[in-house]
């Protein structure tokens, strides 16, 4: 045991320790150097959650219930989860508009209605002053457990709550401005989190490890004591399933919207970023302080075989067994964790007290001097008060209920504002009237089923008395309104709350109007808008005045200093204030005092004193009726809008998709952005091989750094994923604009060039057969009267034999003059003959028994597969010659011998002669002049070159076509089409 | 799209820490609730690493 002096002492050090480490925190921020504005600070201090009902009061919840006290700490861990949706949100506004407490919070949303934000804070004082007072009971209690008697310690307590009282006034009191955040404090805080967290672990692991032989060993003790139904939920346990739900949900939304956590978490924000790490850091403290809760508690049934003091195992534990060192650092554990909890939370419903019930009331006697220091020194009184409310519970009423007790209708207290927030920040319809009456009905259902069976209980209530006849009553009993029995009392509780919360919310929303001033707000909040955005056509004086009114609430440097920092920010220069400058400084202003004195009084004293005159309110009613109406307009504009937007994508895609051409956009780095069917049809690669891949790997025919020659144009020869090849002519165009890249439109004229070069061909041909039809009359008949004389001379006998030797010669030179001259002929055709009906295969058996015993087709093997075919109009001796001449052409290129395939079938409309050979092959520059007239590659002994050339005429003639194919090397392939028709 | 993350992981964690999926482990309790805990922390952990900066609040 402790004497009373060495835990004062203790006490003492300990409250000293953390005033130097707020003021060396808050020194640190003066120079710049903030030690606090950090994620893991900020973490920390968001364990302000976890209060000495954490500390000492959930061992007892689960020493005497099993695990739902675990529902306290997993609901914050699933909120947490939605915290970068909601908090921030919440963050975000609050920062915004300088919004310092839950009650100016829901207050601004509803309109900035005075009314509203004093309802709510009566509802929160009244909720939360009970848990002030557990904190306090906690630490007279263990004070009394460590200094082993019970005087002195409700004059500690009267002590302790005094010095807390100061310390919340020195670090969260000084100025006024309470939207500045209160560096100092916020880091004791964390630095008690700390502490209370290595304290309840050090214990833990003294019971676990130092008393047990582990966590198994604790399990398998309890197992055979009649203790073993806390392990488990649902049937045959402490607790129902509906019981831990309903538990988790009111712990998710103390999480939100205790004053203390709404202060932590939203007004000391310094940064999103932190919230990032908040999120993970601190469901992982809360599962670090819960580690060792059931062990303690298990531990503590096993040794002591009865649940009665389980509220205060993490100290008796210790104590009994000889430790009181230990037990001493488990009391300054849960001293911190009672303290910081009274600090903060005094701290912050002081705030809401101030703002909206004590300076509603100051405001109505105007003449009061001396403001600024009044509401100060109020402020002071009213954290001081609010600590002693506690205190008072404490004594004289909190003997009756655990510590679990208390916390828990704390935390269905603040649940009566989560309605109003929630449907605030996602609803514009919610308003004031709905949210007042939600409220309202809230806290009466609140006070009804929760605190008045409690008094009853406690006996302060007499259920005999007047209200026996309530109680006793089948729809109006506490315990099972309306009828409804079966439930848990938080259950119950929650369930008739929340369901009248919110359908009175809903429903008088519903069936009542928004004022103007609700409409604004109901964007700024839903659409997270900025004041700013929606301007005011409202006349401020000057600066002067804004200054004194600013310098009345906040102390005339404090409104020097702030609307010089304001102007210095915006680059406003003195000398030249336009109206609108000075309605930014008086908004400015505005949100300034709205961190004093919340956003309800600051709108108030700003709106109607200062600057508005009834001309310009109904100004400011026009434009809150334009600026409404203009923006449902521009949603409704917007709406159509996206609408076309998405006809003109759907038309322009389709166009891009059904056009011939290929069309691929490409990005910087030269990424296939897009890819259309044409593109799929002219390369073989899909859509979805080719997105996102590099256009280099696509088209690797493109010749390398197209893309930084500045090419806008070329024709390519790639190789189709079936292995063909094709021509591709493209044009590349830059992307200018955001988006930079680059757009490729492709087009495949394979056949296109292909029926150039046939057009080209057949020109030529024409002109060339003109000319030998002109040449071929012109030499013809001459060389007739030649031929003619010849044979008459040779013909006389009295001629010498060089005579007749010369005449012989002369005749053989005719002759072939003249075999030139019908080849002439037959190529321009100047001899047209009859087409009659026949099958190929006979033209070309007749070719080929005539070259059969060719001596010099000996070496080669000719065969053939020819298909029966219908019979087709042609000229047999033209069509014998076509073959004749290609037979031949291919013996040329066999001069040591080789296989001549021929082959005949019928393919769709038109019969295809293939003749082959495995000849030497032709290269790409002869194919292109081989069907030419006087091209040959055998020399001029040899031939006239015109043969390939009267094929090809022969050929045309009779509406077909001929093609080469052939490699050097591979022999060669004529392929003739001759369509059925003919 | 992050929103929707946010609120899926919050389904999730309301399904795994209630009935009727607790009843599945009623005889493995605190080992489960311990388990699951741990694990939804260390998904939050990795959620918030994917944050991005532009994200404005919902």
């Amino acid at each position: 045991m402790f004497s009373t002096w060495s835990l004062f002492s203790a006490i003492l050090l300990y409250l000293l320790v953390l005033f130097l480490i707020a003021y060396f925190a808050e020194r640190q921020e003066k120079k710049g150097k903030s030690i606090v504005s950090n994620p893991y600070v900020y973490s920390l201090s968001l364990a302000v959650y976890c209060t000495s009902w954490t500390f000492y009061g959930s061992v007892g919840k689960a020493a005497y219930e099993g695990l739902n006290f675990l529902t306290t700490y997993i609901g914050p861990t699933l909120m947490a989860s939605l915290w970068w949706i909601i908090l921030r949100k919440i963050i975000i506004i609050a920062k915004e508009n300088r919004i310092t407490n839950i009650a100016d919070f829901i207050a601004f949303r509803y309109g900035k209605s005075i009314g509203l934000s004093a309802l709510v804070t009566i509802v929160a004082v009244i909720g939360i002053t009970p848990y002030l007072g557990l904190q306090l009971k906690a630490i007279i209690t263990t004070f009394s457990i460590l200094s082993g008697k019970p005087e002195g310690s409700h004059f500690a307590g009267w002590l302790i709550a005094l010095m807390l009282g100061v310390f919340a006034i020195i670090f969260g009191a000084r100025r006024l401005d309470a939207s500045e955040r209160h560096g100092g404090l916020i880091f004791a805080i964390a630095f008690e989190s700390a502490i209370k967290l290595f304290a309840f672990i050090s214990v833990g692991i003294f019971v676990t490890y130092g008393l047990f032989d582990g966590f198994r060993d604790i399990f398998s003790q309890l197992k055979g004591t009649p203790f073993h139904y806390l392990i488990n939920i649902g049937d045959n346990s402490g607790v129902s399933y509906l019981e831990w739900f309903s538990l988790t949900v009111l712990s998710m939304m103390a999480i939100l919207f205790l004053p203390r956590q709404f202060h932590v978490a939203v007004v000391e924000n310094s940064s999103q970023e932190h919230l990032k790490k908040a999120i993970w850091l601190f469901p992982l403290y809360l599962f670090l302080i819960n580690i060792f809760v059931l062990p303690i508690a298990y531990g503590g049934l096993i040794l002591n075989k009865t649940p009665i003091g389980a509220d205060f195992f993490v100290l008796t534990l210790p104590l009994k067994q000889g430790r009181p060192m230990l037990a001493l650092l488990a009391f300054i554990g849960g001293f911190s964790a009672a303290t910081a909890m009274i600090i903060v939370e005094s701290l912050a419903i002081s705030t809401m007290v101030m703002n909206s019930l004590v300076m509603p009331a100051l405001f109505k006697l105007k003449d009061m001097k001396g403001f600024y220091h009044l509401i100060l020194n109020i402020k002071r009184l009213v954290i001081i008060g609010s600590v002693f409310l506690g205190y008072i519970f404490a004594i004289y009423i909190g003997e009756f209920y655990s510590l679990v007790d208390i916390g828990l209708k704390s935390f269905e207290a603040v649940t009566i504002f989560a309605p109003s927030i929630i449907f605030g920040l996602y609803w514009k319809g919610a308003n004031r009237k709905g949210a007042t009456a939600g409220i309202v009905a809230g806290f009466i259902i609140w006070v009804y089923t929760l605190i008045i069976p409690a008094l009853t209980r406690a006996g302060i209530i007499q259920r005999d008395g007047a209200l026996g006849l309530l109680f006793h009553s089948r729809l109006l009993n506490p315990d099972a309104l309306f009828g409804l029995e079966g439930l848990d009392r938080w259950s119950h509780s929650l369930f008739w709350g929340l369901l009248l919360n919110i359908s009175i919310l809903v429903g008088v929303s519903l069936f009542t109007k928004q004022s103007e001033s609700e409409t604004r707000q109901s964007i700024i909040f839903v659409d997270s808008l900025v004041p700013s955005t929606l301007s005011y056509p409202m006349r401020p004086r000057s600066i002067k005045d804004i200054e004194n009114l600013l310098g009345q609430y906040i102390g005339p440097q404090e409104a020097e200093e702030a609307i010089n920092a304001f102007m210095k920010k915006h680059s406003i220069n003195k000398e030249s204030i336009t109206e609108d400058v000075l309605i930014k400084i008086r908004e400015e202003a505005e949100r300034i005092l709205s961190g004093a004195l919340g956003p309800s009084m600051s709108s108030l004293i700003f709106n109607d004193i200062m600057v508005v005159s009834p001309e310009e309110k109904i100004k400011l009613s026009q434009s809150l009726k334009e600026i409404s109406q203009s923006l449902r307009l521009s949603r409704k504009e917007l709406a159509e809008a996206n609408r076309q937007l998405a006809l003109l994508k759907e038309f322009s895609e389709n166009i891009i998709e059904s056009i011939p051409l290929g069309v691929a956009t490409l990005d910087e780095s030269l990424r296939v952005r897009y890819w259309n069917r044409a593109m799929e049809k002219i390369t073989g690669i899909t859509k979805d091989e080719a997105l996102n891949m590099e256009a280099d790997l696509l088209l690797k025919c493109l010749e390398p750094d197209i893309f930084s020659q500045q090419r806008t144009e070329g024709e390519f020869t790639c190789k189709r994923t079936a292995g063909t090849m094709m021509l591709l002519k493209g044009h590349f165009s830059k992307l200018t604009g955001r988006k930079k890249g680059y757009v490729l439109v492709f087009e495949d004229i394979t056949e296109k060039k292909k029926i150039e070069e046939e057009l080209f061909r057949a020109t030529k041909h024409a002109s060339i057969g003109r000319l030998a039809a002109g040449v071929s009359h012109e030499i013809g008949n001459p060389l007739a009267s030649i031929s003619s004389l010849v044979q008459e001379l040779l013909s006389e006998e009295n001629i010498s034999d060089f005579t007749r030797e010369a005449l012989i010669t002369i005749n053989q030179h005719v002759s072939r003059i003249a075999r030139i001259v019908k080849s002439l002929g037959d190529f321009a055709r100047l001899y047209p003959r009859q087409k009659i009906p026949l099958t190929l295969d006979e033209v070309i058996e007749n070719t080929i028994n005539l070259i059969r015993y060719d001596k010099h087709f000996r070496k080669i093997s000719i065969e053939t597969d020819i298909q029966k075919t219908p019979s087709l109009k042609i000229d047999p001796d033209q069509m014998q010659q076509v073959f004749l001449n290609l037979m031949l052409n291919a013996r040329d290129a066999m001069p040591n011998g080789g296989r001549l395939e021929i082959s005949v079938r019928e393919v769709n409309s038109n019969v295809v002669i293939k003749v082959s050979d495995t000849g030497e092959g032709i290269d790409e520059e002869t194919r292109d002049k081989i069907f030419d007239p006087f091209f040959s590659t055998k020399g001029p002994s040899k031939g006239t070159g015109l043969g390939l050339s009267i094929c090809y005429s022969i050929i045309k003639d009779h509406g077909g076509s001929i093609e080469i194919e052939s490699e050097k090397g591979r022999g060669t392939t004529f392929i003739i089409k001759l369509p059925l028709g003919e | 799209m992050q929103k929707a993350i946010w609120t899926f992981l919050f389904a999730l964690g309301i399904i795994f820490f209630n009935w009727p999926f607790m009843s599945i482990f009623k005889d493995t309790m605190v080992p489960y609730l311990f388990l699951v805990w741990a694990i939804f922390i260390i998904i939050l952990f990795s959620v918030t690493t994917q944050i991005k900066r532009d994200d404005r609040g919902g």
